[in-house]
């Protein structure tokens, strides 16, 4: 067993009835990473958390965390925490009892729970709010106070089930720095559920991308986003132009035809794939690019191709545009203040590329 | 000027027959039994319209109506002692059951309310005789040689009260449990806590708010209660309510019988004002 790892799943099954939420997902967390569970919603990842830290069994499978089987402990026996989607602060206690209930639960001495819960207060840095009722507190506040009661009994793992998805945009992205911080302090496992791809992509070490009850990659956010496995992880992480179609050749080189009719050349990410297989491709928008006079005669693929809609977004343009002859429809990023960027008007007609390298190619299920 | 009463109390026009049903059928008798229960009582039920609170003086010196009233109240203190936690035990599961199992439970914990009391204490009254399912079986059993005394005693009119006070109670307690997030007891177990701390420091206190409201509501019950001391216990055991419907209608001394009427209902507003005082002011989390 390498000791490094604060967290094996073997192979975890659940299932509720006849329904199965979870297909034998194995897993191994290094410790102290920031391992990220993403999905969409009843992708199984809120299961998988609950099976960590013991408020579910798993119908079948190993939990082991820092090398030692927990599968059969409860979760008041198991050195884990969880911090809550809405927090869970109990409604009865004030921020102190509430950091300390862990603390009284372990028959720790008073003194040492003063001290200890001192310390949480200083971290989360709000000393002054000991005395207050969890209703007294904001959004963001009883947020610190769920992970400092969860960081109290010294867990080797904190869990965390989409704790940020009830603060608004702007308290959100304060707080992914804040736990991005805290973790580099505390230099703890964190396990994080979300469906918010954004959260996954900045905060994460390691993200494993979950689809109907499997792990289906596991890796760091620009592996990820670099090297897709699937067309699933490729649109889910990051946005994408998704094309479907056929594989029209293989040899010289891979080309795929859409329904419609488009020919362009692509990179094959599945091995097996041959002529006329059902597949689809997909094209991140900042790949695409506007083809200047004279220029870009080294992209594979070249379309001409009518504006649609121009949107501002700020440091670039997003461009819906639309092929002429087929009536593919797809969108691109151009960046502002550059020649592209000031030429393009609505209803205008251009050369568009992309390199066959960012076109990738999967086979269809 | 008009105007704005106009706006400030028409919300109140849609509850105006209720209004008026209570006026009349409420309010206005029991004005009445205020004025009654000041004037001089005369024989053969006649009274002289003066003022006098000779009435309540006598309630209040004559030490057999102090030992009714004490009586009552230590009534009301014994089925509050057996209601909160039995009910407790049965709102709990109600709480925890699921599906079809809650349903069940649900109707059995109703379905006395379908019966009428008297009925009901009819009932009781055949379960606990001395010829009865309970003392036949004991004796089949050989646990007794002889029928024990079952009816006309002090726990059988708690009992009858406990199965009468135990649904309204119940279903109290049972609304104030659904408020508690289940995520405070995963929170709980989460951060180590056992079976036992979980209940006695998270369920227990953010379930008195149901307790005190439904132990309150037991107790005003039971002090309060006629037809159960009257069907189940002997003279000893009955209540100032029953002393009131007595002096009233047989003694004929109206002005005497409202007094202790109207004693009771200063009692149990002071046991209500009392509540308020000690409900805990805890607050739900809400999102």
């Amino acid at each position: 067993m390498p000791s490094d790892l604060s967290l094996q799943l073997e192979k975890i099954i659940k299932k509720y009835g006849d329904v199965t939420a979870l297909e034998g997902v194995s897993l191994d967390v290094r410790d102290g990473d920031f391992f990220f569970l993403l999905g969409p919603s009843g992708c199984g990842k809120t299961t998988l958390l609950k099976i960590i830290g013991g408020l579910e069994n798993p119908t079948r499978g190993t939990v082991k965390i820092m090398g030692e089987d927990v599968t059969h402990l409860p979760a008041n026996k198991r050195n884990t925490s969880t911090v809550f989607q809405e927090w869970a602060l109990f409604p009865h206690m004030n921020v102190f009892d509430n950091i300390a209930f862990g603390l009284r639960t372990q028959k720790k001495g008073r003194a040492e729970i003063k001290k200890k819960v001192a310390e949480l207060l200083a971290l989360i840095q709000l000393e002054e709010y000991q005395n207050r009722m969890a209703f007294q507190l904001s959004g963001g506040q009883q947020q610190r106070v769920a992970i400092a009661r969860a960081l109290a009994t010294e867990p080797a793992i904190l869990l965390l089930d989409e704790p940020l998805s009830n603060l608004d945009l702007a308290l959100r992205q304060q707080m992914r720095i804040e736990l991005k911080k805290l973790h580099e302090q505390i230099k703890k496992t964190f396990i994080y559920v979300t469906h918010d791809q954004t959260e996954a992509l900045t905060m994460a070490d390691t993200v494993v991308v979950m689809d109907k009850g499997r792990a289906v990659q596991v890796g760091s956010p620009k592996d990820i986003y670099k090297n897709p496995a699937t067309d699933y992880v490729a649109t889910f992480i990051g946005e994408a132009n998704e094309f479907h179609g056929v594989i029209h050749a293989i040899t010289p080189e891979p080309v795929f035809k859409t329904d419609t009719g488009l020919d362009f050349k692509v990179t094959l990410r599945d091995r097996d794939t041959s002529t006329a297989d059902r597949a689809s491709a997909i094209i991140r928008p900042e790949h695409i690019k506007v083809i200047l006079d004279g220029a870009g005669k080294s992209m594979d693929n070249q379309f001409e191709a009518c504006i649609d809609d121009i949107v501002y977004f700020g440091p670039s343009l997003r461009i819906f545009a639309r092929l002429e002859k087929t009536e593919e429809t797809f969108f691109f990023d151009i960046t502002v203040d550059t020649q592209a960027a000031n030429d393009v008007r609505r209803g205008q007609l251009l050369k568009v590329g992309f390199s066959k390298l960012f076109t990738l190619c999967f086979k269809a299920d | 000027m008009l105007d704005n009463l106009w706006k400030r109390y028409k919300y109140l026009i849609p509850a105006l027959p209720i209004l008026v049903f209570f006026l009349i059928f409420f309010l206005y008798p029991l004005v009445e039994m205020v004025r009654i229960s000041f004037y001089r009582s005369l024989t053969y039920g006649q009274m002289e319209k003066i003022f006098t609170a000779e009435n309540y003086i006598r309630f209040m010196t004559d030490i057999f109506y102090l030992k009714v009233l004490w009586r009552s109240f230590l009534l009301g203190i014994a089925v509050t002692a057996v209601t909160v936690p039995l009910g407790f035990i049965l709102a709990y599961a109600l709480w925890q059951s699921k599906g079809a199992k809650r349903k069940i439970l649900y109707f059995c914990v109703l379905f006395p309310l379908f019966t009428n009391l008297v009925v009901r204490l009819y009932g009781w009254r055949i379960i606990l005789s001395p010829t009865g399912p309970i003392n036949v079986t004991l004796q089949y059993l050989g646990l007794i040689d002889a029928p024990v005394k079952l009816i006309f005693t002090f726990p059988a009119v708690v009992l009858g009260l406990f199965s009468e006070c135990a649904p309204y109670y119940i279903l109290i307690l049972f609304s104030v449990l659904t408020l508690i997030n289940e995520r405070y007891i995963d929170a709980a177990i989460d951060l180590g806590a056992n079976q036992v701390t979980t209940f006695l420091k998270i369920i227990w206190p953010l379930s008195l708010p149901g307790v005190v409201s439904g132990g309150v509501l037991t107790f005003i019950w039971s002090f309060g209660s006629y037809a159960t001391p009257m069907i189940l216990g002997k003279p000893v055991h009955w209540t100032a309510a029953i002393h009131a419907e007595r002096q009233i209608l047989s003694v004929r001394d109206w002005p005497f019988g409202t007094a202790i009427g109207i004693m009771l209902m200063i009692f149990i507003i002071l046991v209500l004002f009392f509540q308020s005082r000690i409900t805990p002011k805890t607050q739900t989390q809400r999102n």
